[in-house]
């Protein structure tokens, strides 16, 4: 069985690539950029991490959904920004597993990014959030345009 | 080599496949999760094959074919739950634990089985083992083979009444309530040796003496005519109880052939006594062999008391008795102490007739409770 995961991941991850690069036009607005190793790095990074933590993506990851989350929090730079979604990657999959599947994938994703805000762009914070604090805790809420002209 | 290439399935194409999992995968996420545990996947991938394996390959899209296998599921659940409405008109006397248990649990399946994602799922903890286990298949076809089964051993032991039934079974193991056993077994196999002394079945229960004979009659067998004489008396036996029907019959004929590594074995070590229980106690006082089972602490059994007082609904007591109590001794102060007029023979009726001889041996003396005489009558007009 394993087998025919590995399988369904390989086509999964193709989906992955091809989202990543419209991705990568979509943020272009915000100054920020992500070149082909980058691209490369970070689906090599996604696949670790569901890995890790025994998922399997179905939609083609949960990079671009980080990515728009993310883009305009103020505590974003482009020196950092290919590190930063492959942090993130890692954490928002932890956290999934964590909770039990408790949050959908939007409620975890706006939650990491009001925490993130909070801690002024601290990753570290974000991995000691438990599913309580996360389920608690404020939501950020993402501003009017930001999907604007993003092709979901 | 993966699950896939060696599933009988493996000629559909990979990419329809892969496609149709993602397609049942989103709609058991319903939009919320872009991606699940791998056991989940699994699952679901294992359902897809499971239900495309249910409808033919009539040149339809998969999708569409999945939707055939599924209607042919709805179908294998609408005649599952006659099966049960027949095993629960059919069900053995009350008393073994894991059999009422699994009476219990098996309503539930039809409200847990789910044909959409996890078809290949039996849902259900099936606790009571059958005589004959029905290996193979998965979700409503394991269910249904189950059911089938435990109908065919109701349907066989149905032919004794419940107190020879209950004699048996505590002759075969005193603890039968308790103990995850199978109860067609001893009746089979009881049955069978009374066909093998050239008796008939109906009566189940023998003596010590007959034993032996049945151990002497395999005895004097070669290896060659042990499999010829089984499935001649497990014949013989279908037609003096009247069992006609084609997977009784079958399954009958299955036990007989079943029992005979056993028979082998016990007979090359000189065990075949143990197979063949002798139900009919004869020259032997209750007191010689009967061993009382373990009493309520006093806390528990003045919880009890009041809890038997409490209820209205006589089969509620019954039911609690059978579940908590385990010695004569602790049923004895119950009668005394909760149950009065008609109640105590709906109490008696729960015992077999050893349980009977030995619950009345526990009070010789003339001031014992009223209910003794009431159970020693019982006896007597029994006898």
């Amino acid at each position: 069985m394993p087998g025919a995961m590995e399988l369904f991941r390989g086509l999964e991850e193709k989906r992955g690539k091809e989202r990543l690069e419209a991705l990568a036009q979509a943020t272009a607005r915000y100054g920020l950029s992500l070149d082909a190793a980058q691209r490369e790095q970070l689906a090599l990074c996604h696949r670790q991490a569901l890995q890790d933590t025994g998922r399997v993506a179905i939609d083609g990851g949960i990079l671009p959904e980080l990515a728009f989350a993310f883009c305009d929090s103020p505590h974003v730079c482009q020196a950092e920004w290919a590190e930063l979604l492959a942090e993130l990657t890692q954490i928002f999959y932890a956290k999934k597993g964590e909770s039990g599947e408790a949050f959908t994938d939007t409620e975890l994703v706006d939650r990491l990014r009001w925490h993130f805000d909070a801690a002024e762009g601290g990753l570290a914070h974000l991995w000691d959030l438990t599913p309580e604090m996360l389920w608690q805790g404020p939501v950020w809420e993402p501003p009017e345009g930001v999907w604007e002209g993003v092709d979901e | 080599m993966n699950q896939l290439t060696r599933h009988p399935l493996a000629d559909i194409s990979q990419e329809a496949l892969w496609q149709l999992l993602r397609t049942q995968a989103r709609k058991y996420a319903q939009g919320d999760h872009g991606s699940l545990p791998v056991e989940v996947m699994e699952k679901l991938l294992a359902s897809i094959l499971y239900t495309l394996g249910q409808a033919p390959d009539a040149g339809v899209p998969l999708e569409q074919r999945l939707m055939l296998g599924q209607e042919q599921l709805r179908q294998k659940l609408r005649h599952a739950q006659v099966l049960l409405a027949r095993v629960r008109v059919s069900a053995l006397p009350p008393g073994n634990q894991s059999y009422g248990d699994t009476l219990r649990v098996l309503p539930d399946f039809f409200a847990r089985y789910d044909a959409l994602f996890f078809a290949h799922q039996v849902p259900v903890d099936i606790d009571y083992q059958l005589f004959l286990p029905q290996f193979g298949g998965e979700g409503i076809d394991a269910f249904t083979a189950y059911l089938e089964a435990l109908l065919v051993e109701n349907r066989f032991c149905g032919r004794f009444s419940a107190e020879v039934l209950r004699s048996l079974w505590a002759a075969a193991s005193p603890d039968w309530r308790g103990l995850h056993i199978n109860l067609y077994e001893p009746v089979f196999t009881g049955a069978l040796g009374i066909v093998l002394l050239g008796d008939n079945p109906r009566r189940l229960l023998f003596t010590r003496q007959e034993q032996e004979a049945i151990v002497k009659a395999l005895q004097g067998l070669s290896i060659e005519e042990m499999p010829e004489t089984l499935s001649a008396a497990a014949e013989k036996l279908l037609l003096e109880l009247g069992l006609k029907d084609v997977d009784t019959a079958a399954y009958v004929g299955q036990s007989a052939m079943a029992l005979l590594p056993r028979l082998l074995e016990a007979r090359g070590q000189g065990t075949l006594a143990y197979v063949f229980h002798a139900g009919k106690k004869e020259g032997l006082e209750a007191e010689d062999w009967f061993v009382d089972g373990p009493r309520l602490p006093d806390g528990a059994m003045r919880r009890l008391v009041l809890t038997i007082r409490d209820l209205q609904n006589m089969d509620e007591k019954l039911a609690l008795l059978q579940r908590e109590v385990s010695s004569l001794r602790d049923l004895g102060d119950l009668l005394s102490g909760c149950f009065w007029g008609d109640e105590m023979e709906a109490v008696f009726a729960l015992l077999t007739e050893p349980e009977a001889q030995a619950l009345s041996g526990l009070y010789p003396g003339e001031d014992s409770p009223d209910w003794v005489e009431m159970l020693r009558v019982r006896q007597n007009k029994g006898e």
